[in-house]
């Protein structure tokens, strides 16, 4: 009887053992098999991960998990994310924000990622990220968003038309306007001009980005630490309007400035009809692209210009952090996912093939990312000492203030006092909702 | 007394007027049925929406703050109307544009049905490409037409430059982007007016044009007091559509200006984006949405009732 008491035991335990050994995910199992996650991403952001056949296409093969994904552009995008924050759907499980969006009306839609990072931040090294970039996906002691991309803003010129008028980089936000004078030029002699000396953008709200990147490099901030008031009326304010707005009028930048956006900005650059902007840093490949561009190999770059006392290289900066939605349905392998496309080696890989806007420093100090963007240590220090648009939750409205009251300064109906003072009326009116 | 059989026949009598009945007031509710799927979904679809947003131009909500909506009353339309310069700017430039592009559509559109309406030959052919501007999705116009207005290397300039004139700073200031804004939706939207009264020209019998004509009318008078009152109809469709697309254009002058130079070129329907999706703001973009609404059917009203007095008269 005992022997055969023992036999059983001994047969259930052999069997419970190649139960659980025959369950036993093998070596090659994929992780996640399984898994479905769907990201929604921007579409300049979904290129940067390589699209289609990129690090995302590899992070299914490697991980068993599918992911569906959903891109849009800013605008469509946040409306995508916000209604299905509000209805609790889960619908996301992980969705690229703005580092501007980062702010107290979004955070309460977003899963607290510290246990994560606690858990995986070693190994997937957390602290390599550029701190002051992690600090925007941070709210109140917890870290809501991974950086993905950054960018700031950096000095592009024709170093050829810049030699021919003996005009050395501009180093101040006065130079710029001055060497903007000097470069713009009536090529053929018909009393047209054919090259503007610079070119900035005037479309609604794109005039208040590039506004306020000499603001920020004259010195300026657009609201006080708390938040609490306006602080665009200074005189470098009116010293940075009146520049922008004596360039247009004097033919200095192109008569329809107000039209031109990202796109014209890019395009009148690539055709060489201008010698010089300011603008995004992930933009450097697209003018110096030997298939777009009929100057490429005439482009150079210099730090933005900063007035006296300014650190150096300080502008506007601005980016994406990848977020997990409290709602998500699989936040372990929507975690897996934000921790791949933002991995050393994968950052790395982004930057070098897909032109992404590194926030990694060790992407930064790379020798294949170096060559291949020379002035990336610049952008380093750019993005180091550059300011973000304060977070808060109504800066769009305030966006929206800015830009036409710039709007109204550079087209000569409002003198630079008035327009900034009744900028900081109106932006302290909104300020005043949510204090 | 009644016989048996006479019991028997009104008991019928009685039982077949019931069923006579009954399937009388079947018959009267087979529409109502047949309809109610159709009015199911008109109700889901329109009116539903309609009503809450209507209730909500009344409150105060914002999309990155949920919760219970805050009924404010008449706030949202005081704001409007006495402390919002954009929405004053706004109505100012969807009520010129409505007006101008309407002008200018109908009496290109005219114009080209009674020429088209005269071409006998390969008459398709040169309708099909009278309409092609109508079938380019109005993105694709905004962007094409942003070239060619463009200041330095857009054909518009070019032109202008082959007739001595000075190149205009189309997209760049306040009045010619409105005038580029107002000829690109003519470009665009012209060919559905010709449509219309092409079909209305096609439907009047010759013979009462002939008859008018044998009367003594002169070709002037015979299209005033004959061919317009009769083309009316197709007048008036085409006028209350056209102007309900007007009033709410959006993608055409999104692609073409962005609504600038600053907000100078900022339709309702662009404003009522950017208060809802830009700024969140669900309850104040519903009182904007509620005036447009507004506006569409008191022009709507107005056309049917001058278009039909004339008609009358």
């Amino acid at each position: 009887m005992k022997s055969t008491r023992i036999f059983l035991t001994l047969a259930l335990a052999l069997s419970l053992a190649l139960t659980a050994f025959a369950a036993r995910p093998t070596e090659a199992a994929p992780a996640l098999q399984g898994a479905k996650l769907t990201l929604l991403i921007h579409p300049t952001l979904f290129a940067a991960t390589g699209g289609d056949t990129g690090i995302v296409r590899e992070f299914e093969q490697a991980t068993g998990a599918t992911v569906e994904v959903v891109t849009a552009p800013i605008g469509e995008h946040i409306e995508k994310a916000l209604v299905e924050f509000i209805a609790g759907s889960g619908r996301y499980d992980v969705i690229a924000m703005q580092g501007v969006e980062m702010n107290s009306r979004f955070f309460q839609y977003l899963l607290p990622l510290d246990d994560y990072i606690a858990r995986d931040g070693e190994d997937w090294d957390w602290a390599d990220i550029i701190p002051s970039l992690s600090a925007i996906g941070a709210f109140e002691g917890q870290q809501f968003g991974i950086p993905f991309r950054w960018g700031t803003q950096m000095l592009y010129y024709r170093k050829d038309l810049l030699e021919q008028m003996g005009v050395s980089a501009p180093k101040t936000v006065e130079e710029i306007f001055t060497a903007a004078k000097a470069l713009t030029r009536d090529t053929d002699g018909d009393g047209k001009t054919d090259i503007y000396g610079l070119v900035q953008r005037g479309k609604p709200i794109e005039i208040a980005h590039d506004w306020l990147g000499f603001f920020y490099g004259a010195g300026g901030t657009m609201l006080n630490e708390d938040m609490t008031a306006c602080t665009l009326n200074t005189p470098v304010g009116a010293m940075v309007s009146d520049m922008m707005r004596n360039a247009l009028a004097d033919g200095h930048m192109p008569p329809d400035f107000f039209a031109i956006g990202r796109d014209d900005y890019i395009t009148l650059m690539q055709q060489g009809r201008v010698a010089m902007g300011v603008y995004f840093s992930p933009y450097w490949g697209r003018l110096v692209s030997e298939q777009d561009s009929t100057v490429g190999p005439q482009m150079s770059w210099a730090l933005p210009p900063t007035e006296p006392g300014v650190p150096e290289g300080r502008t506007r900066s601005g980016g994406w952090l990848l977020t997990i939605p409290k709602d998500s349905k699989n936040p372990d392998a929507a975690w897996e996912l934000v921790k791949t496309l933002t991995s050393k080696e994968n950052s790395l890989r982004e930057a070098v093939e897909f032109s992404n806007g590194p926030v990694r420093i060790s992407t930064y100090t790379n020798e294949a990312y170096l060559t291949l963007v020379p002035m990336a240590e610049d952008v380093l220090t750019s993005v180091a000492n550059s300011l973000n648009d304060p977070r808060h939750p109504f800066m769009n409205q305030i966006m929206e203030v800015i830009s036409n009251e710039i709007t109204e300064i550079v087209r000569g109906n409002k003198g630079s006092e008035q327009g900034l003072a009744d900028a900081c009326v109106l932006i302290d009116e909104i300020l005043a909702q949510t204090n | 007394m009644l016989s048996p059989q006479d019991s028997i026949t009104l008991q019928k009598a009685a039982r077949v007027t019931r069923y006579e009945r009954r399937r009388l007031l079947f018959r009267r509710m087979v529409p109502y049925l047949l309809l109610a799927p159709a009015l199911l979904i008109l109700f889901a679809l329109l009116v539903y929406p309609l009503v809450v947003t209507i209730f909500m131009s009344f409150t105060r909500w914002s999309l990155t703050d949920p919760g219970p909506a805050q009924v404010v009353g008449l706030e949202n339309y005081v704001r409007l109307f006495t402390r919002d310069p954009a929405f004053r700017d706004s109505l100012w430039f969807t009520l010129r544009f409505t007006a101008v592009t309407i002008g200018l559509e109908f009496v290109i559109g005219l114009a080209c049905a009674v020429l088209l309406d005269q071409v006998k030959f390969l008459r398709s052919i040169f309708t099909s490409i009278a309409i092609l501007p109508y079938m380019v999705a109005s993105i694709a116009a905004g962007l094409i037409w942003r070239l060619l207005w463009s200041h330095d290397y857009g054909l518009v300039n070019f032109l202008l430059g082959l007739f001595g004139l000075e190149p205009v700073t189309w997209l760049g200031q306040s009045t010619p982007a409105f005038w580029a804004a107002v000829i690109t939706e003519t470009w665009k939207s012209t060919p559905f007016v010709t449509l219309v009264l092409l079909a209305g020209l096609t439907s009047i019998p010759h013979e009462i044009i002939e008859a008018a004509r044998i009367d003594g009318a002169s070709a002037w008078q015979a299209f005033r007091r004959v061919v317009f009152p009769l083309l009316a109809p197709a007048a008036t469709v085409a006028l209350i559509l056209q102007t309900v697309f007007k009033l709410r254009v959006f993608d055409i002058i999104f692609t073409l200006t962005g609504g600038g130079p600053g907000r100078d070129t900022t339709p309702l329907g662009l404003l009522i984006q950017k208060t809802y999706f830009r700024f969140f703001e669900g309850g104040y973009s519903s009182a904007i949405a509620v005036v447009l609404l507004l506006l569409g059917a008191v022009i709507s009203v107005a056309y049917i009732r001058l278009l039909y007095r004339e008609v009358e008269h």
